[in-house]
Protein backbone atom coordinates (compact mmCIF):
# COMPACT_ATOMS: atom_id res chain seq x y z
CA UNK A 1 0.00 0.00 0.00
CA UNK A 2 3.04 2.45 -0.35
CA UNK A 3 1.47 3.96 -3.38
CA UNK A 4 -1.98 4.23 -1.62
CA UNK A 5 -4.24 6.94 -1.16
CA UNK A 6 -3.07 7.52 2.47
CA UNK A 7 0.51 8.24 1.52
CA UNK A 8 -0.15 10.48 -1.11
CA UNK A 9 -2.33 12.59 1.49
CA UNK A 10 -0.89 15.40 3.82
CA UNK A 11 -1.32 13.15 7.44
CA UNK A 12 -3.85 15.37 7.94
CA UNK A 13 -5.74 15.62 5.51
CA UNK A 14 -5.76 11.64 5.58
CA UNK A 15 -6.58 11.59 10.01
CA UNK A 16 -9.52 14.44 8.73
CA UNK A 17 -11.35 11.76 6.53
CA UNK A 18 -10.50 8.68 8.52
CA UNK A 19 -12.84 10.64 10.73
CA UNK A 20 -15.11 11.79 8.93
CA UNK A 21 -15.25 7.76 8.00
CA UNK A 22 -15.57 6.71 11.82
CA UNK A 23 -17.96 9.40 12.59
CA UNK A 24 -20.10 7.67 9.77
CA UNK A 25 -19.91 4.11 11.20
CA UNK A 26 -20.41 5.29 14.84
CA UNK A 27 -23.88 6.97 13.08
CA UNK A 28 -24.65 3.70 11.35
CA UNK A 29 -24.66 1.92 14.76
CA UNK A 30 -26.93 4.34 16.18
CA UNK A 31 -29.79 2.99 14.85
CA UNK A 32 -28.62 -1.14 15.97
CA UNK A 33 -30.12 -2.57 18.61
CA UNK A 34 -28.80 -1.73 21.79
CA UNK A 35 -26.01 -4.73 22.91
CA UNK A 36 -22.90 -4.58 25.11
CA UNK A 37 -20.68 -5.47 22.32
CA UNK A 38 -22.13 -2.51 20.03
CA UNK A 39 -21.24 -0.50 22.75
CA UNK A 40 -17.89 -1.71 22.84
CA UNK A 41 -16.80 -1.01 19.83
CA UNK A 42 -18.21 2.33 19.60
CA UNK A 43 -16.46 3.69 22.50
CA UNK A 44 -13.37 1.74 20.86
CA UNK A 45 -14.02 3.98 17.69
CA UNK A 46 -14.73 7.25 20.17
CA UNK A 47 -11.26 6.36 21.45
CA UNK A 48 -9.51 6.16 18.37
CA UNK A 49 -11.06 8.89 16.72
CA UNK A 50 -9.99 11.08 20.22
CA UNK A 51 -6.30 10.26 19.35
CA UNK A 52 -6.78 11.32 15.85
CA UNK A 53 -7.52 14.60 17.06
CA UNK A 54 -5.01 14.77 19.51
CA UNK A 55 -1.95 13.58 17.64
CA UNK A 56 -2.47 14.87 14.04
CA UNK A 57 -4.80 17.95 15.29
CA UNK A 58 -3.60 18.82 18.90
CA UNK A 59 0.01 18.29 17.31
CA UNK A 60 0.68 16.06 20.17
CA UNK A 61 2.59 13.32 17.90
CA UNK A 62 5.74 14.80 18.04
CA UNK A 63 5.17 16.23 21.62
CA UNK A 64 6.98 15.11 24.91
CA UNK A 65 5.92 11.75 25.90
CA UNK A 66 5.05 13.18 29.16
CA UNK A 67 2.54 15.27 27.49
CA UNK A 68 1.32 12.27 25.29
CA UNK A 69 1.11 9.76 28.18
CA UNK A 70 -1.03 12.63 29.85
CA UNK A 71 -3.19 13.26 27.55
CA UNK A 72 -3.73 9.20 26.38
CA UNK A 73 -4.60 8.38 29.84
CA UNK A 74 -7.23 10.67 30.11
CA UNK A 75 -8.80 8.89 27.03
CA UNK A 76 -8.61 5.41 28.69
CA UNK A 77 -10.01 6.57 32.12
CA UNK A 78 -12.68 8.31 31.07
CA UNK A 79 -13.32 5.51 28.31
CA UNK A 80 -13.02 2.86 31.00
CA UNK A 81 -15.02 4.27 33.17
CA UNK A 82 -17.34 5.04 31.27
CA UNK A 83 -17.62 1.41 30.12
CA UNK A 84 -17.35 0.15 33.46
CA UNK A 85 -21.07 2.15 34.00
CA UNK A 86 -22.68 0.72 30.92
CA UNK A 87 -21.00 -2.88 31.37
CA UNK A 88 -22.98 -3.49 34.93
CA UNK A 89 -25.95 -1.46 33.84
CA UNK B 1 53.02 21.59 29.01
CA UNK B 2 50.73 22.92 26.89
CA UNK B 3 46.97 22.95 27.68
CA UNK B 4 43.93 21.68 25.67
CA UNK B 5 43.84 24.23 22.38
CA UNK B 6 41.11 26.09 20.85
CA UNK B 7 40.11 22.91 18.72
CA UNK B 8 39.79 20.48 22.24
CA UNK B 9 37.17 23.63 23.04
CA UNK B 10 35.49 23.40 19.78
CA UNK B 11 34.99 19.95 19.70
CA UNK B 12 33.24 20.10 23.64
CA UNK B 13 31.22 23.09 22.85
CA UNK B 14 30.14 20.53 19.34
CA UNK B 15 29.70 17.18 21.73
CA UNK B 16 27.68 19.26 24.23
CA UNK B 17 25.35 20.94 21.71
CA UNK B 18 24.93 17.55 19.97
CA UNK B 19 24.34 15.94 23.18
CA UNK B 20 21.16 18.61 24.22
CA UNK B 21 20.01 18.25 20.90
CA UNK B 22 19.56 14.69 21.58
CA UNK B 23 18.02 15.00 25.01
CA UNK B 24 15.57 17.68 23.57
CA UNK B 25 14.60 15.15 20.77
CA UNK B 26 14.35 12.36 23.21
CA UNK B 27 11.86 14.73 25.50
CA UNK B 28 9.89 15.34 22.01
CA UNK B 29 8.57 19.26 21.02
CA UNK B 30 6.99 21.65 23.14
CA UNK B 31 3.30 21.86 23.48
CA UNK B 32 2.45 23.82 20.92
CA UNK B 33 1.02 27.79 21.64
CA UNK B 34 0.82 28.89 25.30
CA UNK B 35 1.22 26.71 27.84
CA UNK B 36 -1.30 29.11 29.70
CA UNK B 37 -3.84 27.59 27.06
CA UNK B 38 -2.76 23.48 28.16
CA UNK B 39 -3.60 24.27 31.77
CA UNK B 40 -7.03 25.53 30.92
CA UNK B 41 -7.81 22.67 28.19
CA UNK B 42 -6.43 19.66 31.20
CA UNK B 43 -8.66 21.76 33.14
CA UNK B 44 -11.72 21.52 30.69
CA UNK B 45 -11.19 18.11 29.64
CA UNK B 46 -11.51 17.06 33.13
CA UNK B 47 -14.43 18.67 33.91
CA UNK B 48 -16.33 17.44 31.35
CA UNK B 49 -14.74 13.82 31.92
CA UNK B 50 -16.46 13.51 35.24
CA UNK B 51 -19.53 14.88 33.77
CA UNK B 52 -19.17 12.51 30.90
CA UNK B 53 -18.73 9.48 33.47
CA UNK B 54 -21.53 10.94 36.10
CA UNK B 55 -23.50 10.49 32.98
CA UNK B 56 -22.77 7.08 32.13
CA UNK B 57 -23.20 5.92 35.97
CA UNK B 58 -26.57 7.52 36.74
CA UNK B 59 -27.92 5.95 33.42
CA UNK B 60 -26.59 2.54 34.86
CA UNK B 61 -29.53 2.77 37.29
CA UNK B 62 -31.93 4.17 34.56
CA UNK B 63 -31.48 2.38 31.63
CA UNK B 64 -34.57 2.12 30.02
CA UNK B 65 -35.30 5.14 30.71
CA UNK B 66 -32.09 6.86 28.97
CA UNK B 67 -32.75 4.45 26.62
CA UNK B 68 -36.44 5.64 25.34
CA UNK B 69 -34.81 9.65 25.98
CA UNK B 70 -32.31 8.66 23.87
CA UNK B 71 -34.35 7.80 21.10
CA UNK B 72 -36.41 11.22 20.85
CA UNK B 73 -33.09 13.11 20.10
CA UNK B 74 -32.62 13.74 16.58
CA UNK B 75 -29.17 12.14 15.67
CA UNK B 76 -28.82 13.50 11.68
CA UNK B 77 -28.68 16.74 13.22
CA UNK B 78 -25.78 15.20 15.78
CA UNK B 79 -24.10 13.15 13.10
CA UNK B 80 -23.64 16.58 11.04
CA UNK B 81 -22.58 18.28 13.35
CA UNK B 82 -20.03 16.26 14.10
CA UNK B 83 -18.75 16.45 10.65
CA UNK B 84 -18.99 20.36 10.64
CA UNK B 85 -17.10 19.89 13.90
CA UNK B 86 -14.03 17.94 12.23
CA UNK B 87 -14.00 20.08 9.35
CA UNK B 88 -13.83 22.72 11.02
CA UNK B 89 -10.79 21.54 12.95
CA UNK B 90 -9.12 20.31 9.71
CA UNK B 91 -9.19 23.92 8.14
CA UNK B 92 -7.28 24.97 11.33
CA UNK B 93 -4.70 22.61 10.99
CA UNK B 94 -4.35 24.05 7.62
CA UNK B 95 -4.62 27.50 8.79
CA UNK B 96 -1.16 26.40 11.12
CA UNK B 97 0.15 25.28 7.84
CA UNK B 98 -0.30 28.13 6.15
CA UNK B 99 0.90 30.21 8.67
CA UNK B 100 4.04 28.00 9.25
CA UNK B 101 4.62 28.82 5.62
CA UNK B 102 4.96 32.47 5.59
CA UNK B 103 1.27 32.78 4.06
CA UNK B 104 -0.75 35.06 6.58
CA UNK B 105 -3.80 36.11 4.07
CA UNK B 106 -4.27 31.79 3.39
CA UNK B 107 -4.17 31.54 7.21
CA UNK B 108 -6.52 33.88 7.81
CA UNK B 109 -8.97 32.47 4.51
CA UNK B 110 -8.38 28.84 6.27
CA UNK B 111 -9.54 30.44 10.35
CA UNK B 112 -12.85 32.16 8.22
CA UNK B 113 -13.89 28.98 7.03
CA UNK B 114 -13.41 27.39 9.95
CA UNK B 115 -15.39 30.39 11.68
CA UNK B 116 -18.35 29.95 9.20
CA UNK B 117 -18.29 26.01 9.72
CA UNK B 118 -18.34 26.75 13.48
CA UNK B 119 -21.24 29.37 12.94
CA UNK B 120 -23.00 26.33 11.16
CA UNK B 121 -22.65 23.93 14.16
CA UNK B 122 -24.07 26.53 16.95
CA UNK B 123 -26.83 27.39 14.13
CA UNK B 124 -27.90 23.66 14.12
CA UNK B 125 -27.83 23.29 17.32
CA UNK B 126 -30.27 26.18 18.40
CA UNK B 127 -32.81 24.81 15.80
CA UNK B 128 -32.10 21.21 17.16
CA UNK B 129 -32.62 23.08 20.81
CA UNK B 130 -35.76 25.20 19.40
CA UNK B 131 -37.09 21.52 18.58
CA UNK B 132 -36.40 20.07 21.53
CA UNK B 133 -38.34 22.93 23.43
CA UNK B 134 -41.28 22.70 21.27
CA UNK B 135 -41.39 18.99 22.04
CA UNK B 136 -41.58 19.61 25.83
CA UNK B 137 -37.82 18.56 25.91
CA UNK B 138 -36.49 20.20 29.12
CA UNK B 139 -33.86 20.40 31.84
CA UNK B 140 -37.04 19.19 34.50
CA UNK B 141 -38.33 16.08 32.23
CA UNK B 142 -36.20 13.78 32.91
CA UNK B 143 -32.54 12.70 34.11
CA UNK B 144 -31.59 12.06 30.62
CA UNK B 145 -32.76 15.24 29.21
CA UNK B 146 -31.16 17.30 32.08
CA UNK B 147 -28.28 15.60 31.38
CA UNK B 148 -28.14 16.02 27.67
CA UNK B 149 -29.06 19.93 27.77
CA UNK B 150 -26.45 20.56 30.71
CA UNK B 151 -23.66 18.40 28.49
CA UNK B 152 -24.78 19.76 25.35
CA UNK B 153 -25.65 23.61 26.05
CA UNK B 154 -22.03 23.54 28.16
CA UNK B 155 -20.10 22.39 25.04
CA UNK B 156 -22.04 24.78 23.47
CA UNK B 157 -20.72 28.26 25.41
CA UNK B 158 -17.45 26.29 24.57
CA UNK B 159 -17.84 26.62 20.85
CA UNK B 160 -19.31 30.26 21.10
CA UNK B 161 -16.23 30.93 23.46
CA UNK B 162 -13.59 29.10 20.58
CA UNK B 163 -14.92 31.30 17.72
CA UNK B 164 -14.30 34.46 19.94
CA UNK B 165 -10.84 33.41 20.04
CA UNK B 166 -10.38 32.08 16.36
CA UNK B 167 -12.06 35.56 15.00
CA UNK B 168 -9.42 37.29 16.97
CA UNK B 169 -6.78 35.38 15.34
CA UNK B 170 -8.16 35.63 11.72
CA UNK B 171 -8.38 39.44 12.41
CA UNK B 172 -4.67 39.44 13.65
CA UNK B 173 -3.32 36.73 10.85
CA UNK B 174 -4.69 39.15 8.07
CA UNK B 175 -3.06 42.50 9.65
CA UNK B 176 0.20 40.21 9.05
CA UNK B 177 0.95 39.94 13.01
CA UNK B 178 1.98 36.65 12.29
CA UNK B 179 4.89 35.62 10.44
CA UNK B 180 6.40 31.77 10.36
CA UNK B 181 8.66 32.16 13.23
CA UNK B 182 5.89 34.10 15.45
CA UNK B 183 2.98 32.05 15.72
CA UNK B 184 2.17 31.44 19.07
CA UNK B 185 -1.35 33.21 19.11
CA UNK B 186 -2.82 30.78 16.12
CA UNK B 187 -1.16 27.78 18.21
CA UNK B 188 -2.63 28.83 21.03
CA UNK B 189 -6.39 28.97 19.46
CA UNK B 190 -5.83 26.04 17.45
CA UNK B 191 -5.52 24.01 20.78
CA UNK B 192 -7.99 25.24 22.40
CA UNK B 193 -10.51 24.44 19.17
CA UNK B 194 -8.87 21.35 18.78
CA UNK B 195 -9.95 20.87 22.59
CA UNK B 196 -13.76 21.62 21.90
CA UNK B 197 -13.94 19.01 18.84
CA UNK B 198 -12.11 16.46 20.92
CA UNK B 199 -15.17 17.15 24.01
CA UNK B 200 -17.75 16.92 20.89
CA UNK B 201 -16.50 13.84 19.59
CA UNK B 202 -17.29 11.99 23.25
CA UNK B 203 -20.36 13.91 23.87
CA UNK B 204 -21.37 12.65 20.46
CA UNK B 205 -20.89 9.44 21.29
CA UNK B 206 -22.49 9.24 24.53
CA UNK B 207 -25.47 11.14 24.02
CA UNK B 208 -26.31 10.21 20.78
CA UNK B 209 -24.78 6.80 19.80
CA UNK B 210 -24.18 4.07 22.51
CA UNK B 211 -27.00 2.78 23.53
Amino acid sequence: MKNGLLHILKPCTAAWLSLLALAAISFQLAYDKPGRLLMVFVLVLTLLKGQLVVDYFMGLRHAGPVWRATMGAYLIAVGTLIGIAYLIS
Amino acid sequence: MAGPGPAHYGHFIMQTALTDDRLQQSRGQPLPGDFAIWVFIFAELTVFGVLFVAYAFTRSAHVDLFNASQLTLNRTYGFANTLLLLTSSYFVVRALRAIKAGRHTACGNWIAGALGLGAMFLLLKLVEFHQDFARGITLSANLFYMFYLSLTFFHFMHVAMGMVILAVVAVKAYAGRYTADNHTGVETGASYWHMVDLVWILLFALVYVIH
